[in-house]
Formats: C-alpha cells, sequence, structure tokens
C-alpha cells in the first residue's frame, strides 16, 4: 500500500472539503457541549436512557460506518496506485455499505416510536434525536457525494496524479465516521 | 506471525482495531455501566478510535499542520470532558 511522505503538509482533498469539515466539527462540537450540560443536570434521565434505545441498531450503524470507510481508504490507496478498477469496486462496496446506515436509522427511529420513544419523552431522548438525526443528515450528504464521486470515476475524472475529489469525499466520510464513534460510545454505551 | 501482520495492510488492521475497541467498550458498558472509572474508559476509547481514523484513514500525518491540529483537538474534546466529568461531575 503506497502512502505519501511523512509530514508532506499536504490538504488531503481540497481547502474546500476542510472548511467544511472544520464547519462539521464546530456544529458537532456545540451538540456535544448541549449533552454535557444536559448530563449534568440530569444525571439519572442519562444513567437511564441507553439502555432504553436500541442498542443493536447502534452497534450495527458503528459497523457500517467503520466499514464503509475502509473501503473508501482502500478506493483512496488503488486509486493512488493507478488501479481506477478496482478503485471502482471499492467505491462501490462503500456505498453499498454506507447505504446500509440511513436504512438501519429508519428501522430505529420506527423502533423507538413503537416503544414511546420520542423527543418529548425526555431531556435524553431530545438530545439523543437531535444529535443522531443531524449526523444522519451529515451521514446522508456524504452518501451523495459517493454517488458524485462513482460518476467521475466512470468518466475517468481520476487518475493516479489527480484524484483530488476522491480524497476530499474520503476526509469528508473519514469525519463525519469520527463524529458517529463518539455519538455511538456517548448514548448507547456510557450509560 | 510477524510476517504475517507485515503483509497484512495497515488500514486493514485498523477497521480491525475499530470494530475491536467497539464490541470492547460495549461489553464492557454492559457489565460495569454505572462505575465511576466508566466515562475514564469511554474517553480512552473514543480518544484511540478517533486516532486510527485519523492516522490510518486520512493519514493525518502527512498533511498540513493546521489539519493535523484539527483532528488532534475534536478527537480530544469529548474524552477532556469525560475526564473532567468523572473527576468533578456529580
Amino acid at each position: 500500500m503506497q502512502s505519501y511522505p511523512v509530514n508532506a503538509g499536504r490538504i488531503p482533498g481540497n481547502k474546500g472539503i476542510w472548511a467544511g469539515i472544520c464547519a462539521e466539527f464546530v456544529e458537532f462540537t456545540m451538540m456535544f457541549v448541549i449533552y454535557f450540560v444536559a448530563r449534568l443536570n440530569h444525571p439519572e434521565a442519562f444513567k437511564l436512557g441507553p439502555t432504553a434505545i436500541w442498542t443493536t441498531a447502534g452497534v450495527v450503524n458503528t459497523v457500517l460506518m467503520v466499514t464503509s470507510s475502509y473501503f473508501i481508504a482502500c478506493a483512496v490507496s488503488a486509486m493512488r496506485a493507478g488501479n481506477t478498477q478496482r478503485s471502482q469496486r471499492w467505491m462501490i462496496a462503500a456505498i453499498i455499505t454506507a447505504l446500509g446506515y440511513p436504512i438501519m436509522k429508519f428501522h430505529e427511529i420506527g423502533w423507538n416510536l413503537s416503544h414511546d420513544i420520542y423527543g418529548t419523552t425526555g431531556v435524553f431522548f431530545t438530545v439523543y434525536y437531535y444529535t443522531t438525526l443531524n449526523h444522519l443528515i451529515h451521514a446522508c450528504w456524504g452518501i451523495l457525494g459517493m454517488f458524485w464521486v462513482l460518476a467521475r470515476m466512470k468518466t475517468n475524472a481520476y487518475s493516479a496524479e489527480q484524484h483530488d475529489g476522491l480524497v476530499a469525499l474520503a476526509s469528508y466520510w473519514h469525519a463525519t465516521d469520527i463524529i458517529w464513534l463518539i455519538i455511538f460510545q456517548l448514548f448507547y454505551v456510557l450509560a | 506471525m510477524t510476517k504475517i501482520i507485515h503483509t497484512v495492510p495497515v488500514p486493514f488492521l485498523a477497521w480491525l482495531g475499530l470494530l475491536a475497541l467497539s464490541f470492547t467498550g460495549l461489553t464492557v458498558g454492559e457489565w460495569f455501566g454505572h462505575t465511576p472509572w466508566m466515562p475514564l474508559l469511554v474517553a480512552a476509547i473514543i480518544w484511540v478510535k478517533g486516532s486510527l481514523v485519523a492516522r490510518y484513514f486520512i493519514e493525518s500525518h502527512t498533511a498540513h499542520g493546521f489539519v493535523t491540529w484539527l483532528l488532534r483537538v475534536f478527537i480530544a474534546v469529548v474524552p477532556t470532558a469525560l475526564v473532567i466529568i468523572a473527576f468533578l461531575g456529580k
């Protein structure tokens, strides 16, 4: 697997996507601040909350997010090595895996509603819906980006020398993955 | 054994590590969910998982200093808050 030289000082993808990732990090930092303020003020609600939500959905979504992130890393690596066909196949695998995330989320919300878990059920659930639905929106943008990158791949827009668009999408998806990994620990694990 | 590890791509090992940490955190959470040290363990898991994604998927160590800094700070925010809560929060 080829890699960049250490301390190359490169911008992964392009400056625009990192402005977006910066904004995404600021947005979710604010949500995590809300989480901690609510947690400090309502410790009992945050102790019981994780036991009420569907843990399996959180686990499945974690596997899907991490795996799609890995597949995109493989797509970048294959493109960097000049193997565009292989890169496309990794991207298709990443899209299929990533699509499982909104599907699972849809089932999770259905499960919640059937168990009378609404945004108004309690402060834990308000913060849970607020944060996870926001993350779902960000993930959907990433999935749309994947389709765009795949379409660009099909028109041979990327090569081993120039594939900034692919790396930009990969950076965004990895950043969204990091946010999910934090959300999973806070809402599904930490009782 | 060392030879086998060297032939496996590093991102694949990172992916395995991320899954292992997720399941470990979940299992420990089920057993010791309400213990005082649980926030510290969750903080450590979040930090390691975030660092794995940044290092092996984004390859932040080869990136511009701002990107490296941004990722380090964001990944550290929630673990820091958890550590503060573990020691001060009531």
